[in-house]
């Protein structure tokens, strides 16, 4: 007499107390019309019986005792940044992390203020004494004013060369 | 303090229901007595990393029955099952906090590392007999009414220590599959996932494993 192999694994599973639903439902129907297959749900749940420690005895879960807190503290000891902080107190602390702030805040504020000096723009003096001379222009003049220009341009002078490098900051 | 834990949320992806995959298949030794974790794994593994000491402590409350049922197969003593937990609680933080400091994919299945690290660190950590491998001497019950009672709970000691030899010698497949079902009670979806295979591969292995037992502890059915 042996058991039905199409049934072995189903017979596994129940004696493990696996089987839910229908599958648990059509194996009892077979289990109870099959007495090769009931025998080995036995043997199963017999051997799995036997496989189960017993439950953790009053030794086994006093062990456990402060076991959160040890771990959490050797976990701790391997964090050396955090264990740094730890060390520094609450007014170092916060010290720190002010001085880090600053050290953000200068990290956005350098950058603008170097821009400025970039050095296509080195001739910021001359520009600034240019300004200063600014007149706004006279409208009567200006006709006058675009000629001289013109003149100027095409003259060859080294004198004029010189002050529209002037001009141009070279 | 909190604000380090506040500013370690967003950047993690919960995974519903905490650290729980499923519910168990039926109470036992996983079946965590009281509520549920107030926070998740993940969320706590994100808070411990910000600095936040408590949080790690209440993983390790969660989980040390669970752990202590996968590993105390392999100790022992008491204090040798112990050390094994928080040799795997160790080992699953750091594969945490490796995800996390690299980024990772968000969510952190840390009860499913706990699983996994569990049975292979029990299996390595097994060097000489176990206590569960041998008929202790309470078998011989010196309390029993009658002699015949006390003869038949020494064989039943014997035989468990056979069957319990014979668990330690499956296939490694076979027996973290079968332990993790009779020793933790694991639903066999979660043991699928802590093992990285499918729920019918890991049903099958555990038949084998049956079949495989019962051969090794001379219990096979006669022809």
């Amino acid at each position: 007499m042996t058991a039905c192999r199409d049934q072995a694994l189903a017979v596994s599973l129940h004696a493990a107390g696996a089987l839910e639903g229908a599958e648990a439902v059509a194996l009892e129907r077979h289990l109870a019309a099959c007495a090769a297959c009931r025998a080995e749900a036995a043997r199963a749940a017999s051997l799995l019986s036997a496989a189960r420690l017993p439950p953790p005895g009053e030794a086994e879960l006093r062990a456990l005792d402060g076991l959160a807190e040890a771990t959490s503290a050797a976990l701790a000891a391997r964090r050396p940044a955090a264990r740094t902080l730890r060390a520094l107190g609450t007014g170092r602390r916060l010290a720190l992390g002010l001085l880090a702030v600053a050290a953000a805040a200068a990290l956005v504020i350098v950058p603008l203020a170097v821009r400025q000096r970039l050095p296509g723009r080195a001739a910021a003096p001359a520009e600034v004494a240019e300004a200063e001379r600014w007149q706004e222009p006279d409208l009567d003049t200006l006709w006058q004013d675009t000629e001289v220009l013109s003149l100027e341009e095409t003259s060859s002078g080294g004198q004029d060369s010189t002050a529209l490098a002037a001009y141009d900051g070279g | 303090m909190a604000d380090d834990v506040e500013r370690g949320r967003p950047t993690l992806r919960v995974v519903p229901g905490g650290a729980r995959s499923g519910p168990p298949a039926a109470p036992g030794p996983a079946a965590t007595p009281g509520a549920p974790a107030a926070i998740s794994d993940e969320v706590a593994v994100a808070a411990f990393l910000a600095g936040d000491d408590r949080a790690f402590g209440e993983v390790v409350r969660h989980h040390e029955r669970l752990v202590l049922a996968l590993v105390r197969r392999y100790a022992r003593t008491p204090e040798d099952a112990r050390d094994l937990a928080q040799r795997t609680f160790l080992r699953a933080f750091e594969a945490a906090r490796r995800t996390l400091a690299r980024g990772g994919a968000g969510a952190v299945p840390f009860r499913r590392w706990l699983v996994r690290v569990a049975v292979n660190l029990g299996k390595n950590h097994l060097r000489d007999e176990t206590r569960w491998t041998r008929a202790p001497l309470e078998a011989l019950d010196r309390d029993a009414a009658t002699p015949a009672a006390a003869h038949e709970a020494a064989v039943r000691a014997e035989r468990e220590a056979r069957v319990r030899r014979a668990v330690l010698g499956l296939p490694r497949r076979q027996r973290e599959v079968l332990t993790l079902r009779i020793d933790a009670e694991l639903p066999f979806s979660e043991i699928a996932a802590a093992l990285g295979t499918t729920e019918n591969s890991a049903k099958v292995s555990f038949h084998h494993a049956v079949r495989r037992l019962q051969a090794l502890a001379g219990e096979e059915e006669s022809p």
